[in-house]
């Protein structure tokens, strides 16, 4: 089989909330998909529309958490979208020619959630092949998109945040491990809810659009330091922290400048502003003071122990300690400004293996006490070595997100995985290699566990 | 007549089961093969379930010998793989489990009822653990050495059948270093610290820091410790000192003799306590399989026209060790099994293989299921249907 038309690649992924949909990959640089559509059909006597036309229709989600609730739903959608880019491409039929060109063979990529089971995976290619009469098919997932929007990672962690799930999936030598997932019960509403418990004036919608406005954000332990609120009771914000000042290998002149600093460059910044507005769906401004920062840490707390259980099940330590090197954190609540960042402090805080501060100060008193002895003129080396340990992880970080995509740059990377498949339908799709997707002749010979031969 | 040829394969290790579709390169399940058991009585099952779990108690399904004997836990079990997690239809399934090489005619009665009378699942197979393993890597005579989490099983394999007489176990394998690394570390922790006493905790303390415990520190020196240092060579760095991050509140220090002691136990149980009978070290009960083996072959076959000595037998066998189970995975053990053997049978050729992929040697058991199940044609695996076990257990009945 010769390589595909660009023009004619399929991409869609569908999501809980929306569908982001692309036909046509363009030569130069990865766009945005072209359609974003609510993952939504609607329902009457056990059949499907695209619209509420009697408007007694009931609304069917096919998707929640990632997780397919109704099948045949998911399925008319599919179609839904399918039909509606043959009409749009053709002109509703009447450029009969583009049926010869760009729509005479489309390939088409499924981004699939770690949930879908065997079966409804088995069903989905069935559909593609007998009732979209699509011929060349394969399934991403999209833990495995995403570490291939971010170079084709080999070892990494993949956090996906839905509305009310979190799935953490381990990917190890490119291949993604879903028997060592874990999944915990709560995502993003879990801020609308606890938000709710400090405004509960608010109504559900004006949350919701808080936690969407730019000034909604999670702060870092420095910008709490700074800020104009005290997040931390019992601590003196004009004392200074002399623990850090030995702790820190920096000049101690340097740090006491920089704290100066620090406190002359204020008042701009969101964080150091005690209320800020924003506006609101019915185009209200409201006024909102330090719950603009607040609501984000129970669920970042459980989302590291996820990483911690997740992780703590990995026995090839080359590769997890690679693994805690690539930490990748999608879904849309990751795109608050702030949380990955503080996500990223969490997880240090939960699971780099360090020395506990109890046994380290002891280890600097007694340092210091045996150079005073030896010494008293001069204030010499007072840094104790490091300790070195067996276990992993000594370093935590976030996955670099790419910069050569300037679309995306500015879009934001909570989508990733569909940049990830933009770009692997180009290795598979553009190559004469028919191995990673399932053709029209193979699944004659297969059926629909065809797709179990195939799987990128 | 017109089943799917997809199977789901489960295996049941004493320490973790692995489950998934024999069309798949990776199983969708791995889960303790312990669960707990909440306060009101209900079963809790699954990795990250059970250490998030807020109270309850943990029980096991397999005893000792790798055989179930909470048969109604094991049914809860395979409910909650096949419903739960693989969201199958057991009564559309076909299913394929592993079992231990010796298993009982009783145990064997257990599985087919669990199976094909409590599940209903339309067609079952039972393929002895090891002999799956040897057939997946190719082989069909191999001496399977598996050292697992409650037991070290020994199998001989000659000509694709389980040498059923030969076959020798200890008990001395992942969980008896569990309890060995704990006395370790107990005797340098803070003597503050409280001793754990429920059997969630002590399920956890073994699922968290005992496991990284043995992974990162333990390591199996080349020969006897008490000779290397007879010799005064020190090979292995004995004065050399690591760092363990205990419980992320204590730093405990080790020198690598230490680390070397602990594992030595499963080479020199009696080293740990005069209580252990010597003898029942990995390579003496390596060593008593290929012996028994031996013996066995040369009363089998005195009728066979193909006459096969002891040696012939000890020979087959020494050219094709198979190390597996997750406890094998300690550094150096391999190297020591070996060293250990070519002392024992020095007129011998030694061969041995052992999958350098911590992973695939983690899931090998499992693999060696699916091998059995995705064979070219059902005739040449041992399957059950649901229907002639109906009609058996009938005739059965009848009979009586």
């Amino acid at each position: 089989m010769a390589p595909f038309r660009q023009e004619s690649y399929f991409v869609v992924y569908p999501g809980s909330q929306r569908t982001l949909v692309q036909f046509g990959i363009r030569e130069e640089t990865f766009h945005l998909p072209q359609l974003e559509i609510p993952t939504e059909v609607y329902q009457k006597d056990g059949k499907f529309f695209s619209k509420n036309y009697d408007g007694d229709c009931q609304v069917v989600k096919p998707i929640k958490d990632g997780k397919i609730q109704d099948l045949n739903a998911l399925l008319f959608f599919l179609k839904l979208i399918y039909r509606s880019i043959l009409a749009e491409k053709s002109g509703g039929g009447a450029r009969s020619d583009v049926f010869e060109t760009e729509l005479a063979n489309i390939p088409m990529l499924l981004i699939s959630s770690v949930h879908w089971t065997q079966s409804q995976l088995e069903r989905i290619t069935q559909f593609v092949f007998e009732q979209l009469q699509i011929n060349n098919f394969m399934f991403l997932p999209s833990p495995l998109a995403t570490s291939y929007a971010l170079g084709s990672l080999q070892n990494c962690i993949v956090i996906d945040i839905h509305a009310s799930g979190t799935e953490v999936v381990p990917i190890m030598d490119y291949v993604q491990l879903t028997h060592l997932m874990t999944n915990i019960n709560v995502g993003g509403n879990s801020i609308n809810e606890d938000l709710a418990k400090l405004l509960p004036q608010w109504d559900a919608d004006r949350i919701e659009d808080l936690k969407r406005s730019p000034i909604f954000e999670v702060l870092s332990e420095d910008a709490k330091q700074s800020s104009a609120f005290d997040f931390q009771e019992g601590v003196d914000e004009g004392a200074l922290d002399v623990a850090a000042l030995v702790t820190s290998d920096r000049d101690t002149r340097e740090l006491l400048e920089e704290r100066e600093r620090k406190k002359a460059q204020d008042q701009v910044g969101n964080a150091q502003r005690e209320t800020n507005t924003f506006t609101d769906r019915s185009g209200q401004q409201v006024v909102i003071g330090k719950q603009r920062f607040q609501g984000c840490d129970v669920l970042i707390g459980k989302i590291s122990t996820a990483v911690g259980l997740a992780a703590s099940q990995i026995d090839d330590f080359h590769k997890l300690r690679a693994m805690w090197e690539n930490v990748m954190i999608v879904g849309g609540t990751s795109s608050i400004p702030g949380f990955k960042e503080a996500l990223l402090h969490r997880l240090c805080v939960d699971h780099l293996v360090q020395e506990p501060q109890e046994e380290k100060q002891k280890r600097e008193q007694e340092l210091m006490s045996q150079a005073a002895n030896k010494r008293k003129t001069k204030f010499s080396s007072s840094f104790v070595n490091a300790i070195d340990y067996v276990q992993i992880p000594s370093v935590i970080k976030i996955a670099k997100y790419p910069e050569y995509f300037p679309e995306w740059k500015r879009h934001g990377f909570s989508e990733v995985p569909f940049l990830g498949a933009q770009i692997v339908t180009k290795q598979v799709f553009g190559h004469s290699n028919e191995s990673f997707y399932v053709t029209r002749d193979k699944y004659e010979k297969k059926g629909p566990s065809a797709i179990w031969d195939v799987t990128f | 007549s017109n089943i799917s040829k997809m199977t789901i394969v489960i295996h049941n290790g004493t320490h973790t089961t692995i489950a998934g579709f024999s069309n798949r390169d990776l199983p969708q399940v791995v889960c303790p093969s312990s669960y707990l058991q909440r306060n009101d009585g209900t079963f809790l099952f699954g990795y990250n379930e059970m250490m998030l779990a807020e109270e309850g108690a943990v029980y096991t399904i397999l005893d000792d010998q790798g055989v179930p004997y909470n048969w109604d836990a094991l049914a809860a079990q395979w409910r909650w793989i096949l419903e739960d997690q693989l969201q199958a239809n057991p009564e559309e399934q076909a299913l394929v489990v592993t079992v231990a090489p010796d298993i009982s005619e009783t145990a064997r009665t257990q599985y087919l009822k669990l199976a094909l009378e409590t599940l209903k699942v339309p067609v079952f197979q039972m393929v002895l653990e090891p002999l799956a393993v040897a057939l997946s890597l190719g082989r069909n005579t191999a001496l399977v050495v598996d050292i697992g989490a409650a037991k070290s099983t020994v199998t001989p394999i000659v000509d694709g059948s389980v040498l059923k007489s030969a076959v020798t176990r200890s008990r001395f394998a992942g969980n008896f270093l569990d309890f060995q690394v704990n006395e370790l570390v107990s005797a340098k922790r803070d003597a503050s610290e409280s001793s754990t006493v429920s059997s969630l905790d002590v399920w956890r303390d073994s699922a968290s820091w005992i496991k990284d415990f043995k992974a990162y520190m333990l390591q199996v020196s080349p020969s006897k410790l008490q000779e290397l240092e007879a010799m005064n060579l020190d090979v292995m760095g004995m004065n050399y000192i690591r760092n363990f991050l205990y419980k992320k509140r204590q730093t405990l220090s080790f020198t690598q003799k230490e680390c070397c002691q602990v594992a030595e136990y499963l080479f020199q149980p009696h080293l740990a306590s005069s209580h252990y009978p010597p003898g029942e070290g990995l390579t003496e009960i390596v060593g008593t399989a290929v012996k028994k083996a031996g013996a066995s072959s040369s009363m089998g076959s005195s009728t066979s026209t193909n006459v096969v000595s002891p040696e012939q037998i000890h020979n087959t066998l020494l050219t094709n060790i198979v190390i597996t189970g997750s406890t094998s995975l300690l550094p150096g053990l391999e190297q020591r099994v070996v060293n250990e053997l070519r002392y024992q049978f020095p007129q011998y050729k030694l061969s041995s293989f052992a999958n350098p992929l911590v992973l695939d040697r983690k899931l090998q058991s499992w693999h060696g299921g699916v091998t059995m199940a995705n064979l070219p044609s059902w005739d040449l695996g041992e399957w059950t249907s649901r229907n002639s076990y109906k009609q058996e257990s009938a005739n059965g009945s009848s009979t009586k």
